[in-house]
């Protein structure tokens, strides 16, 4: 009897993933809520690595486990009262939460099972694993390439994007 | 199909780009010159490029790629964009120039980062309306969100702005997070992000009945229901347009909302989402969004004391009309709803500026914002008042007033679809007898009610200015209401190039 490796792993990473999740949304104290939430990123990381975009699973890592957790761990302890007992308190709607939730969860795994995909197929070989050049020059051609199809046009808007954020950052925290 | 990008293409994209360094080059100005005049000046007589860009897009249609379309398929530039895009351009005018006044006096920023974050989020709703992908239209609906948040929160000294700010950043997000759980269904369902491509895939799908497919609609629907604040997503309107700064609420009001409005029709129609509704009963739910929108927003209406509030709820009974026009859309997915909606926010969008500017100006002189700080305003700022209530009475629909074809037109269209929807278009005309109520109380307390001082009021230049401009623009779209159909026809039914191809 042979092991489906891949398979194996994704299930072992989907348990810490949706885990993790849970943990994040129902742990008391919000610093190990913010901890749990590198579990989140990381198993994220294993899945695009399963999904052969290792360089997405890269950037996962060092932009999303390290630095903005990071970030979030320093926000959350410049906010007045995060070290208290109960820093991450329950909604009193908890379970009207919980059971829309399950439904909706229940409703998307029925309708995902029953239905045909489109993206995924068999059929659908990862064409980025194959690429001449290996996924970084691909995925840098989807991005900015003027000749060949590529999102150059939302990855312009992006920037705009962030252009605002900056600005605003600074227009409400500026100091009087 | 992919052909490398070239001049025409760029020009095809120069409205939002020219508003986009518009905006870099007002919040550059502000460094080297401290005269606000000329800031402000640069920015309004700034907007005449995108308009001519625009202006030259509609002229030249003949000139542009075969079929409309840039940056592979990912901006489309057919009527029904550049309709919208002329709109937008005509709410930022207004914006611009109605906040000239408030800025100085009640935000501690300048005149040009002002505009500037006004200027990007204009530029973000032009996008939402041309662009044909998924991931274009939710990065575009991102770069309008993002200064609206900034914009909520700017009076500072104000503990229900920075509450506005908070609740609208952590309800935005979460909308987006449904929009994008919706998208990725679609994405995984049809196998790509572009509309057109998503149009043909759904169309072969819509036979063998693809659950992924409606529950993709579901949470799209829902994501856009939050920017357009349909009931049961309309709980952040109230609590934000009162405690945002005056002005910033009326680029909510009008801005989100018809940018809103703008990447719902085009995904749900352009992306062949509504042709899948026919054998699902999609439009029920519709419908009924639709008809809790209208009612909610006009009976909570009637209770409010505070003018801002009473706005909010009026823009979320709208938004119910506008649902009406969407309902007939999708039942029928014919392009007459897909007009009518187009008709009304053009409407919409001129009265808004007009009823707002008339609380910015009050605002403006006394600081205050009170239905009952109205009283006698006809004597006290008999211009503001008289343009004022002229807004007022075309938001209630009353005849002749531009307000009222727009709402004749759209509860036309879908009594036109059959006995299915009569229920929708009684409702609605009991909504709209509803509204009378709230919008002539403002009225009469501005011109019979007995004021408590009695003194004039000085108005800035820019509030009368703004209010002349939507008067003219009201008096305008009343009189060639006609014309205004006739001109938009081409840019409704341009939105369906799939519907009719089986």
């Amino acid at each position: 009897m042979t092991i489906d490796v891949p398979a194996v792993a994704f299930w072992v990473i989907a348990i810490i993933l949706v885990g993790s999740a849970l943990a994040v949304v129902v742990m008391p104290k919000i610093v190990h809520a913010a901890l749990f939430l590198v579990a989140v990123f990381g198993a994220a990381a294993g899945i695009y690595v399963l999904l052969n975009a290792e360089f997405i699973a890269i950037v996962q890592v060092l932009i999303y486990a390290g630095a903005v957790t990071i970030l979030i761990l320093f926000a959350i302890m410049l906010t007045q009262n995060s070290m208290s007992r109960v820093s991450n308190p329950f909604s009193g709607q908890w379970w009207l939460a919980g059971l829309i939730c399950v439904l909706l969860a229940a409703g998307i795994i029925f309708a995902v099972n029953s239905s045909p995909m489109a993206a995924g197929a068999a059929s659908d070989a990862l064409p980025l694993a194959n690429a001449a050049g290996g996924t970084v020059v691909k995925l840098g051609q989807l991005l900015y390439s003027p000749f060949a199809y590529s999102y150059v046009l939302p990855f312009e808007i992006a920037s705009v994007v962030l252009l605002v954020a900056i600005v605003g950052a600074i227009m409400i925290g500026r100091e009087e | 199909m992919t052909s490398h990008i070239d001049g025409i293409q760029i020009w095809m994209l120069a409205p939002e780009l020219s508003v986009v360094l518009l905006g870099f080059l007002v919040l550059g100005l502000d460094l080297i010159t401290h005269n606000r005049r000329v800031v402000a000046a640069t920015a309004l007589i700034g907007l005449l490029i995108p308009l001519g860009f625009t202006l030259s897009l509609v002229v030249k249609q003949d000139a542009l790629t075969p079929d409309h379309t840039a940056f592979f398929h990912m901006l489309v530039v057919d009527g029904y964009a550049l309709f919208f895009q002329f709109l937008f351009l005509v709410i930022g005018f207004g914006v611009l120039l109605v906040s000239y006044g408030y800025v100085e006096k009640f935000l501690r920023v300048t005149i040009g980062e002002y505009y500037s974050i006004i200027l990007l989020s204009l530029a973000g709703m032009m996008l939402m309306a041309s662009t044909g992908e998924l991931i274009s239209v939710y990065i575009s609906l991102e770069l309008t969100s993002i200064p609206l948040y900034i914009l909520a929160g700017l009076s500072r000294s104000d503990t229900r702005s920075a509450e506005a700010a908070v609740k609208y950043v952590l309800l935005g997000a979460m909308s987006s997070a449904i929009l994008l759980y919706g998208m990725a269904l679609l994405y995984g369902a049809t196998g790509t992000t572009d509309l057109t491509e998503i149009a043909r895939n759904t169309q072969a799908a819509l036979s063998s009945g693809n659950l992924v497919l409606l529950a993709a609609d579901v949470f799209i629907f829902t994501g856009f229901g939050f920017k357009i604040s349909a009931v049961p997503f309309h709980m952040w309107a109230p609590d934000i347009y009162e405690g945002a700064p005056t002005p910033s609420t009326l680029f909510f009001s009008v801005g989100s909302k018809a940018a809103g409005f703008a990447a719902l029709l085009r995904v749900f129609i352009f992306g062949g989402l509504a042709a899948i509704s026919g054998g699902t009963y999609l439009w029920v739910m519709v419908a009924i969004v639709a008809a809790v929108t209208m009612t909610l927003g006009n009976v909570v209406a009637l209770l409010q004391t505070n003018i801002k509030r009473m706005m909010a709820y009026s823009s979320i009974g709208q938004a119910g009309y506008l649902l009406v026009g969407f309902a007939a859309i999708m039942i029928s997915n014919s392009p007459a709803g897909n007009l009518g909606i187009l008709a009304f926010l053009a409407v919409y969008v001129v009265t808004n500026i007009g009823a707002f500017t008339g609380i910015i100006g009050l605002a403006d002189a006394t600081g205050k914002e009170n239905i009952r700080d109205f009283d006698g305003l006809g004597r006290r700022a008999p211009f503001i008042a008289a343009g004022m209530g002229l807004c007022l009475l075309s938001l209630a629909g009353i005849p002749p007033m531009a307000g009222f074809w727009g709402k004749l037109f759209i509860l036309l269209t879908a009594w036109n679809q059959g006995s299915a929807l009569t229920w929708l278009v009684v409702l609605g005309l009991i909504n709209s007898a509803i509204s009378i109520v709230y919008y002539a109380n403002v009225v009469w307390r501005m011109f019979v009610a007995e004021p408590e001082k009695r003194d004039r009021l000085a108005m800035s230049g820019s509030v009368t200015l703004t209010m002349a401009v939507a008067v003219v623009g009201i008096l305008a779209l009343t009189i060639a209401f006609g014309f205004l159909l006739t001109g938009l026809g081409g840019g409704a039914g341009g939105l369906f190039p799939t519907a009719t191809t089986p």
